[in-house]
């Protein structure tokens, strides 16, 4: 490295040492990712794949149990029907 | 770093893992001094070097269950967790400048303020900072870790995870935009 480069590097760390940690930053951190890991171990209490069997299942048991079919066929039989009853599932 | 501490620092690892917080603060006291000393002689402020601090270690929390000592330290491990949380967070404040061009910092060196011709040593200092600042991201943090941190070569280049040649090259340019920034001011005020 020649000279003029050890000059400017002195004037650098020179500079930058002027920008001093803090002391108290590794009881910030601790604390800080403390509360982060707290509000992280909150999952949610159901899952989208299980929300998904939910309301698949639900939807069975509801299909079987209800007669939609009166519903259903007068709603196909309308112009558009079918789209509009895809917009409503 | 030998044999026994690298296996202590594995065992902290493993600790960490399977989710010891005391190994983890014990960790985060060990080594989140200098990791917030290169966060914040890049980014110039408390917040911004808190918030990558904050990162590093959530990354290390995270992670820990993958960590292999192998031939990297923990410390490298660490320098390189740090130097992309930092050029994260320094394109994270060019698009919020792009965004909100009135939240962004002064882009010229500021003249000294006493009417003096000449620079005394304390503004040359904050004019080597402010030079310092404009650097593109990459450029300052391998002066940070080259000539603040003094990291070889080869350490440097793993933690920005690019090539010895590639960062000396980086150094170049950063050693030359300085000094050309450096000697226009005192021309500007000399």
């Amino acid at each position: 490295m020649d000279e003029r480069n050890e000059a400017l590097d002195a004037q650098v760390r020179a500079a930058l040492a002027t920008r001093q940690p803090d002391t108290s930053v590794a009881s910030r951190t601790v604390a800080a990712l403390s509360a982060r890991r707290s509000q992280s171990v909150r999952k949610p209490v159901l899952p989208l794949a299980a929300a998904f069997a939910a309301c698949s299942v639900t939807g069975f048991v509801i299909a079987r149990l209800v007669p939609l079919t009166p519903v259903v066929d007068p709603l196909v039989n309308l112009p558009g029907g079918t789209f509009l009853l895809w917009g409503v599932l | 770093m030998d044999a026994d501490e690298n296996g202590t620092i594995d065992a902290q690892m493993d600790r960490i893992a399977k989710g010891d917080e005391t190994a983890f603060n014990r960790l985060v006291a060990d080594h989140s001094a200098f990791v917030h000393t290169i966060a914040k002689r890049f980014t110039g402020n408390t917040a911004d070097a808190d918030d990558i601090t904050q990162a590093v270690f959530w990354t290390v929390w995270e992670k820990a269950s993958g960590w292999k000592s192998g031939g990297a330290s923990l410390r490298t491990w660490l320098y390189r967790i740090t130097a992309n949380r930092c050029i994260d967070q320094a394109r994270r404040a060019r698009v919020r400048g792009f965004l909100l061009p009135w939240d962004r910092k002064a882009q010229s060196i500021a003249a000294p303020e006493n009417g003096e011709t000449g620079v005394d040593d304390k503004q040359r200092l904050a004019l080597v900072l402010a030079a310092l600042d404009q650097l593109p991201a990459r450029q300052r943090l391998a002066i940070i870790l080259v000539v603040d941190q003094e990291l070889s070569i080869n350490e440097a280049a793993t933690a920005m995870t690019t090539s010895p040649g590639a960062l000396e090259q980086l150094l170049v340019r950063a050693r030359r935009t300085l000094r050309s920034k450096l000697q226009e001011t005192e021309q500007d005020h000399g």
